[in-house]
Formats: C-alpha cells, structure tokens, sequence
C-alpha cells in the first residue's frame, strides 16, 4: 500500500471482462495561479486532477460524481482534449489520445463528443439550428449538403420538429437548446457522449425529459456514456457504474446499485446522507451525517487522505499515508483506511 | 422530530399583537406591464404563517414565488403593480414610505436570498456588515458593542473562530460561510419572521446540509415563522410544516407537508412529484411535464394548467377553479377529490403533447 493510485489497483477491469472502450490512467491536471494572501505568495499549483484512473466500456454509463472543485469536469475536458492534461495516459480502442498531432485528434474525435451544462452559452446565437448541427460533420469533411441533409433526422431523434431548423437558438426553450446540443454531439454518431452536468440548468420538469431522451438514446444507439453530475439522485437513476470523487480523486468506485446501498467511503456516506428526498416520512426517520467544515484548498491539499480534515473516522494514519484505491471487502475499491 | 409543531392554524405568539398572524397576505397580485397592456407575475394569492411554523413556497422558474415574498418587504422592482393586502403582525406593507419600511425590514423580518456573494458588500468586511445591521435598528449602539454582538451572532450561526471571520471580506469566505453571514444579518434584530429565497440553491449538497441544519435550529431556539421558497420538493420536505404549491402566479395547492406529499390533490403537484428523481427509488420512471409555462398575459379563463394535464376535461376549458378547502388541505382543480383519493404509485395519464420542452 505504499505506492497508492497504481494502475492496476485502482482500475478493475470492467465486468464482463472486455477490453475498455476508453482507459484513464493516472490523470493528472494542475493549473498554474497566481496566488495572493495565505502563507503562499507568488505562483501557486491547484491540483484539480490528482492521478484518476478508470475505465468505461462500450455502451456503459459511468457517472463521475462530486461537489464542486472535485475535478469531475476537468477530468471530462482532459479526455476531449479540450484542457491539456499535465500528465497520464488516457486511450480510446488502444489508441493513445494524448499524444496525437491536431489532425490525427480530430480524426478520433468524432468517436468522442461532449454536451454542456448551459444551454444558453454552448451554442452559437447568431447561428440558425441546423447549421449548428451541422458543423461537426461539415468540420469532419462532410459536403455541406451532406451536412444539412442529416439535419431533419438528428432532429427528429431528439424530438425536435425538422421544421424549426432554420430558427435561432434563443427562440427555443432551455430543454430544447439542450436538444440542439445532444442532436450536434450525435451528429458523428460517436461512441463516446461526455455529458457534463447535462440537466442542472433546467427545471425539474424539463430535466425529466431530458433523462428520459438520454436513456432511450443510450439504450438505442449504445452510446457509452461518461456522466458528469453533482446531482445523486439523477446519477442513480441513470449510470450503471460510479465513481465518486472528492479533491481531485476517486475515492469510491463501483457498480452503481451496490456502490449506492453499500458505500463503503465516509465521504459517500456523507453525500448520500444528504441528497434531499422529497418525502417529509422518509425524510425525518433519516440519520444525516452532516459533514462538519469545508473542502479543503485545491492548492494546498492535505497530506494523505484528501477527506481527513472533514472525516469523523480520521487517526494518525490518515495524516501520513495516503489510502490506496482497493477493494477492502465492500466490493468495489474504496479509499480509506478503515472502509 | 418536530411533528408537533403547529401548522397555519397555530396559536400565534405573543410577537403577534393582538392574535394576528405573522404575516397574512390576500389576494396579492403584482403586474409588470400597464393597465393596458397587462403582464401580470402573480395572480391573487392568500397566505399566512403564524409564529413557529415553517411554510415552503414550491413551483418552477416563473411560478411567481420569489416575487410574491419580495412584495413583503418592498423588494420589487419600481416597475411592478402591487396590489391585495400584505400584514405584518396585523400592520399594513403595502404603500409604507421608505422610513417606515426601513424599520420594518431586518426588525420584523429577516430575507435570506440565494446568491450571498452579490447579496453582500464586497468592500466591507463581514464584522462591519453584520454590526451595521444590528445599528440599523439600534443607532445608539457604539461600534464596539455592535462588533461584540457581531461577533456572537457569527458564532451562533456556526462560523468558526468568529472573532477572526468578522475581520474577513466576503470574497475571503466559501459560499456556505457567506450564507451564514446572511443569515446572520437576517437575525441580527431578532425578526420574527424568516424568508429564505433558494437559501441553498448555489450550495454543495453536503453544505447545504449544514445549512438547512442550522435553519432548523433557529426556528426551534427562537420560535421564529420560516418561509422557504425552493424549486427543490426535498429540500422543502425535510424542512417545512406546510407547503405552498405556485404554478402561473397562483397558489394551486397548500396543504400540510405530510399531506401533500403522500396525497397531492392538484395534478401539477402530483406532475412534479412523478418528475423529480428519487434516490430511494432508481427505478421508478420519470416523467416529464409536456409543454411550458402558459403566457401569463395570453390566459383567457379556463384553468391555466389544463394544457400540460393528464387529468383535463373539457369543463376546465372554461371554468378557472379557485381554491377549495378539504380538511386543512386545498387545491385549485375542478377534479381534486378524485385525484386525491388516487395512490400516488399511479402513473398520471400523460397530457398529449409533442416534447415541447
């Protein structure tokens, strides 16, 4: 346990024992800053992504969950390429992403392709509908014709009426620029859909039919999925794998159904404690571990375990040795000492 | 926990003088157009809260429920109409002059909005914007005593090392500390009346923990009224005694909170529980609310949320259904009775309508 984070220890391999689709391996992000005040003056690290391993098989759904500053967005960047990662190795089908020159990654991005959370500001709003479905294909080399011929039928499979598709995004509503953005990521029928907080930014009744369209795309096209939510209970009911992170790592990793019932980590623990249930019966019989303090600073992260300076469960250990992210008996690998 | 509590027919304290309610609102309506041109944001709503007891305002963006507490303490934008009735301890807001709402505000009511980072002053440290609240109301207060009490609200609303924190400017602060410090302001002339819009919204979940904790801490310690506007059925379900369901600028349900959830009597409380994912039960399938929010300017009779219901009959084409009491429930639906008596596990029958939204 003295080497913590390996690869071999913290990605199992997926269940039913085929090779991953995408491999993430010790994934490392830091962002220079310019820091001010605290007893660091000068240039500072954050270290948004310390060393995350995984990986995400064909036509699965792998959530990465946590709070804000986790890293779980930074790690949906990394593999696009959209943020340069500082270090790791991260593969689609075997092929090394990292390493690629602009032509050959563009080539292999149309296996990959991402969604936004807003979807006001990630599309285009002086660009009628159509051409922004379009463009991937058209940037892929498609003939614009081509391009816009696909347009009614990405369209139609996210429910959108074909007609509309000479309009601008602000005269749509914000579940159905959502649509606009899930029709585009299609566009190149990838294999891969990054969904970076697809739903946060709607109203619950539109969230519905946004999950609901999700699920049926996934369950049609088998799209793997790598989404990206602070929201537990959207997460249960859509992944089938979690990977619950906390300052820049994985803490807790698992099939979602087991991983939910039994979490093995304090900080799930905590974070399943308390995700509201809107049922007053169920919410009073419920015993809240209410975490005591804040995340601690990305720039200064603590030594060992990220989550000691919140834990109830932290000793001595925790302060000097970092917990390995391995299966201790809750089956699925947990990091933390006394899981 | 706290089940005891008494609800909207609770005896009202002794703040309250001569047994009025803490704030009693009728038939409020605020419009945002001309008397020709109407656009109205809230359609006549009628609510009140007595000492002790904790209401949650739910509904969608635009349902009308940040604007219908706004009115309450003479928040809302010079382009709003007001008109209706809204009493603080039996006293009259509407149509006070700036002075007299000046006292009003932080002594009888405290505001807790969801944003704390826009909704403190960037240039003042926290010490200073607490004690500042507190010389609002007590202006021969000296500085140094105000810093003193500052420094014991912060403490009572959990800052740790407060006497440290009151030196500290907002930005130095998390977003869950500069919610304390709101909260701070908000009873730091002991109101006893709290509104908190979305308190938690901008907040982690396990934050917002703590923050709802704390909440529920005050309104036990000072046996203050709470009101929690959320878009959140959870939230409002660990929190509140009773809930207020706003859809189109109108209270379409208000009911005790145990009532309402396990038997809703308007469909779109019943929508909005059949769409809000559960984390007890993944399984269950979600289902979407077809359609949009009506044009609120555009609504010609008629119930407004006919379009998007499962339930509608031709009758609610044409008859706008007011609020019926059943029990200390009531609902704004023509079908209420049946619907209410339904299980809840019963799927509504989905409203026929393209995906809209």
């Amino acid at each position: 346990m003295s080497s913590p984070a390996t690869s071999e220890a913290t990605a199992p391999p997926p269940p039913d024992g085929a090779e991953p689709l995408l491999s993430v391996r010790d994934l490392v992000k830091e962002f220079p800053v310019r820091h001010s005040g605290g007893p660091i003056r000068g240039r500072a690290v954050v270290h948004a992504v310390s060393g995350v391993s995984f990986d995400l098989s064909a036509g699965e759904v792998l959530s990465l969950v946590g709070e804000s500053g986790c890293g779980k967005s930074t790690t949906g960047r990394c593999i696009l390429r959209l943020v340069e990662p500082t270090s790791g190795e991260i593969t689609f089908r075997g092929e090394d992403l990292l390493h690629k020159r602009p032509g050959e990654l563009r080539a292999l991005r149309r296996h990959l392709q991402i969604v936004f959370q807003d979807p006001y500001s990630s599309l285009h709003p002086r660009r009628r509908v159509r051409d922004i479905i379009a463009e991937p294909m058209i940037v892929q080399g498609m003939s614009n014709r081509a391009a816009l011929a696909e347009v009614p039928r990405l369209m139609e499979t996210v429910h959108l009426d074909p007609a509309r598709a000479g309009r601008y995004p602000h005269e749509f509503s914000g579940g159905q620029r959502q649509r606009i953005g899930i029709a585009r990521a299609l566009s190149l029928s990838p294999e891969i859909l990054v969904l970076d907080e697809p739903v946060s930014a709607l109203d619950v009744s539109v969230q519905a039919g946004i999950l609901g369209l999700l699920e049926d795309l996934q369950q049609r096209l088998q799209i793997a999925y790598l989404f990206i939510s602070h929201n537990l209970s959207v997460v249960r009911h859509l992944a089938d794998r979690v990977a619950v992170m906390y300052l820049g790592k994985i803490v807790e990793i698992g099939p979602a159904a087991d991983t939910f019932a039994n979490p093995g980590h304090p900080y799930t623990q905590a974070l399943l404690s308390a995700a509201p249930i809107p049922d007053p019966a169920v919410e009073r019989g419920r015993e809240r571990i209410v975490l005591g303090g804040e995340v601690a600073s990305a720039i200064e992260p603590p030594s060992g375990c990220r989550f000691r300076t919140r834990c109830w469960k932290a000793a001595g250990i925790c302060a000097t040795e970092e917990p390995a992210l391995i299966d201790r008996g809750n089956g699925h690998p947990v990091a933390c000492h006394f899981a | 926990m706290t089940g005891g509590r008494p609800g909207a027919g609770g005896v009202a304290g002794p703040a309250a003088a001569g047994g009025a309610p803490l704030l009693a609102i009728r038939d409020l309506a605020i419009d945002f157009g001309t008397p020709e041109e109407p656009q109205p944001a809230v359609r006549g709503i009628d609510l009140t809260v007595t000492q002790g007891s904790t209401l949650g305002i739910v509904g969608e963006s635009g349902s009308g429920k940040s604007m219908s507490m706004l009115s309450v303490v003479s928040l809302l934008p010079d382009t709003a109409r007001v008109s209706g009735s809204v009493q603080l301890a039996g006293r009259e807001v509407l149509g006070l002059g700036r002075r007299e709402l000046r006292k009003i505000r932080g002594s009888q009511v405290g505001m807790i909005f969801q944003d704390p980072m826009t909704s403190l002053n960037p240039v003042f440290t926290v010490g200073d914007q607490v004690g500042e609240a507190i010389r609002a109301h007590e202006p021969g207060l000296s500085r140094r005593k105000a810093r003193a009490r500052a420094i014991e609200l912060l403490a009572d609303v959990t800052i740790p090392r407060p006497a440290e924190r009151a030196g500290s400017y907002p930005f130095e602060l998390s977003g869950g500390m500069r919610q304390r410090v709101m909260i701070a302001i908000a009873i730091a002339n002991n109101p006893a009346l709290l509104i908190a819009d979305e308190p938690t919204t901008a907040l982690d979940v396990t934050i917002q923990a703590q923050i709802l904790e704390l909440l529920k801490r005050l309104v036990d310690e000072r046996n203050v009224g709470l009101i929690v506007i959320s878009h959140d059925l959870g939230v409002v379900a660990g929190i509140v005694d009773r809930v207020a369901v706003m859809y189109a600028g109108r209270i379409v349900e208000d009911a005790p909170v145990d009532e309402l959830f396990a038997a809703p009597r308007h469909p779109y409380t019943r929508a909005l529980l059949g769409c809000t994912p559960r984390l007890d039960r993944p399984n269950a399938a979600l289902t979407p609310i077809p359609g949009t929010l009506p044009v609120l300017s555009a609504l010609h009779g008629g119930c407004s949320f006919r379009a998007r219901c499962g339930y509608r009959q031709p009758s609610c084409e044409h008859e706008d259904p007011v609020l019926v009491s059943a029990g200390r429930s009531q609902a704004a639906c023509l079908f209420a009775d049946e619907i209410g008596a339904q299980p809840l596990t019963t799927a509504a029958p989905t409203a026929t309508e393209e995906a809209a939204s």
